[in-house]
């Protein structure tokens, strides 16, 4: 494999994957994974299933046929021939179509599990935002109350002080 | 020095991963101190129903001091508990009702460690979840050490949980997922604690041949050991391997080793063992290709350790925060997210020989560097003396 180093090795069947034995890594070979799997979906759900090959127009098993070169198969086959295309536009077709509607509902369900996600996580800001409220409220309550108490003790003061001063007063001016 | 631990469970039969690493810590510190342990007497976790004798015993030169389960676990209404105080807005005091529902209730223990607090220098306390472990830290705050034990389940975020992670003298934890979990959910950086793990020790002489045979179990396999349990993953695990065997045509089988609460797939390529002794354990673990586990939530997991001490690799699943933390930092695993990486991560590791021996000596590395006794029994002694000089 071009560009290997000492050590590395690739894979039968993942010859994307090269590892470095003096130096193993395994979030470097998770990520090269990751990338095969996700290049590997990518091209099934661009047809490239079929290893890259022109789709024929005739399914495999008619190509066989074909091939046989039988008098008989051939006579079936020209018979048929007509009806290829209705046969190809019958399989290939749905398939493509599963395959799509597969890519689209995996897409959907992501949408709708990351939208659940981030409901979740709002509910519970929402929750400990509710409950800071709550808590802050309680001490301004309390505070509000330690105030009022205050004030009244001020005003009592307030008011033995007029009257202790009413009554030097008058103790002064007799 | 007179340390208690207090564990909801605690024999010799008991292998569940706190309550080992309960009984391992309890026995490597009696060189260091007097060792005591606190426990109850239930052997079953779903319902903690009493089955060890009342009293005094002796497991493994510890003494331990078993109470009463008043009150029995009601699985069904734990579950409409459970799932009352998850879903819906709740009071504090619903969290304390599914505590005590969740269990083990047993008030004597609580008794005990209220009336003979002066007896011990410090309780550690296993399993923050726990109604024992809740109660004992409110008793004893000032000499409590906690063991949190804790995995990515939804009921660590109760409220009671996160003031309780503040109330410890100190907490330890047992990997770094953990920590910054606890950390990030109660804010208790300010909190003495350390990550200290478990040691490994592997068993001498060991041969799986004759064992192997005796289950007809021939040619390479993989191997998962543990509770074959759904929470384990295990399902997800019995599908994913038969669609490897049917899209690869392998030859590979799957050896389960453990109790089950799961119907296995009947298939001429999976083995069940059941529960085997340690010595055999070990043996068919090292007879394996890898390990794999399928658990979702995992503190540490042990088998993992176990399995990298005999220089195997493991495939992990990913969504288990602390199962790939190790895989990286260890590079001796592979880990998966849904099948497709499930199928490629088994292939390359199935087709190596040298990915898996290199993994495995990684393994081995990572272990030696922080899981031997020596290291995890002075990262508790220099809890207690930094504890001390506070």
């Amino acid at each position: 494999m071009p560009g290997k180093n000492k050590g590395e090795e690739a894979f039968e069947g993942f010859e994307e994957i090269s590892i470095d034995y003096e130096n193993i890594d395994v979030a470097d070979i998770m990520s090269q994974i990751k990338r095969k799997i996700s290049s590997q979906q990518k091209s099934f759900l661009q047809g490239e299933h079929l290893d890259g090959k022109e789709s024929s127009l005739y399914p495999p098993e008619f190509e066989t046929a074909v091939g046989t070169r039988s008098k008989i198969k051939n006579l079936l086959l020209r018979i048929m021939r007509p009806l290829y295309p209705l046969i190809k536009l019958l399989i290939l077709p749905v398939y493509k179509e599963l395959a799509e509607n597969l890519a689209r509902t995996t897409e959907r369900i992501d949408r709708t599990t990351e939208r659940i996600q981030r409901t979740k996580e709002y509910t519970k800001l929402l929750h400990s935002l509710t409950h800071n409220i709550i808590v802050e409220l309680t001490k301004l309550k309390i505070e509000e109350e330690n105030l009022k108490v205050k004030t009244r003790i001020i005003e009592k003061d307030l008011e033995l002080l007029q009257k202790r001063e009413k009554a030097l007063e008058e103790k002064v001016f007799k | 020095m007179k340390i208690a631990f207090v564990v909801q469970r605690y024999g010799l039969e008991i292998s569940g991963g706190a309550e080992l690493h309960c009984r391992w810590i309890a026995e490597h510190m009696k060189k260091y101190c007097d060792v005591e342990v606190l426990t109850t007497r239930a052997f079953d976790y779903i319902t903690w129903k009493n089955h060890y004798p009342r009293g005094k015993d002796i497991i493994n030169g510890i003494p331990v001091k078993r109470f009463s389960v008043k009150r029995a676990r009601n699985p069904r209404k734990f579950g409409r508990i459970q799932d009352y105080i998850l879903k819906n807005e709740h009071l504090e005091k619903d969290e304390l009702k599914w505590l005590e529902e969740e269990g083990p209730f047993s008030p004597a223990l609580l008794k005990y460690i209220k009336r003979h607090e002066d007896d011990y220098d410090y309780f550690i306390f296993y399993c923050c979840r726990y109604y024992h472990s809740y109660w004992g830290i409110n008793t004893v705050p000032n000499k409590s050490i906690l063991v949190p034990t804790a995995e990515h389940d939804p009921v660590i975020h109760l409220k009671i949980f996160k003031d309780l992670l503040k109330k410890p003298r100190a907490i330890i934890y047992l990997t770094e997922e953990e920590k910054k979990m606890i950390n990030s959910i109660s804010q208790n950086q300010n909190i003495l604690g350390d990550i200290v793990g478990v040691g490994i020790e592997t068993p001498s002489n060991f041969s799986a041949g004759e064992f192997l045979k005796r289950y007809g179990i021939k040619g390479d396999y993989i191997i998962y050991v543990g509770r074959i349990d759904e929470n384990k993953g295990c399902d997800k695990l019995f599908d994913y391997f038969l669609r490897f065997k049917r899209e690869k045509t392998s030859d590979i089988s799957l050896v389960l080793v453990g109790s089950t609460v799961l119907k296995i797939p009947s298939h001429p390529d999976i083995f069940h063992l059941g529960f085997i002794p340690e010595k055999e354990k070990f043996s068919v673990l090292d007879s394996a290709l890898l390990l794999v586990m399928p658990s979702f939530y995992e503190s540490l997991s042990i088998v993992t350790l176990e399995a990298w001490a005999l220089g195997k690799p493991v495939l992990a699943n990913a969504r288990c925060d602390v199962l790939k933390g190790q895989c990286l930092r260890s590079n001796a695993g592979l880990y998966y997210e849904n099948y497709e990486e499930f199928k490629s991560a088994l292939d390359i590791l199935l087709s190596s020989s040298r990915l898996r021996k290199t993994m495995g000596d990684n393994g081995r590395r990572y272990l030696n560097k922080a899981y031997t006794w020596e290291i995890v029994e002075n990262k508790f002694l220099s809890i207690f003396n930094r504890l001390e000089r506070e």
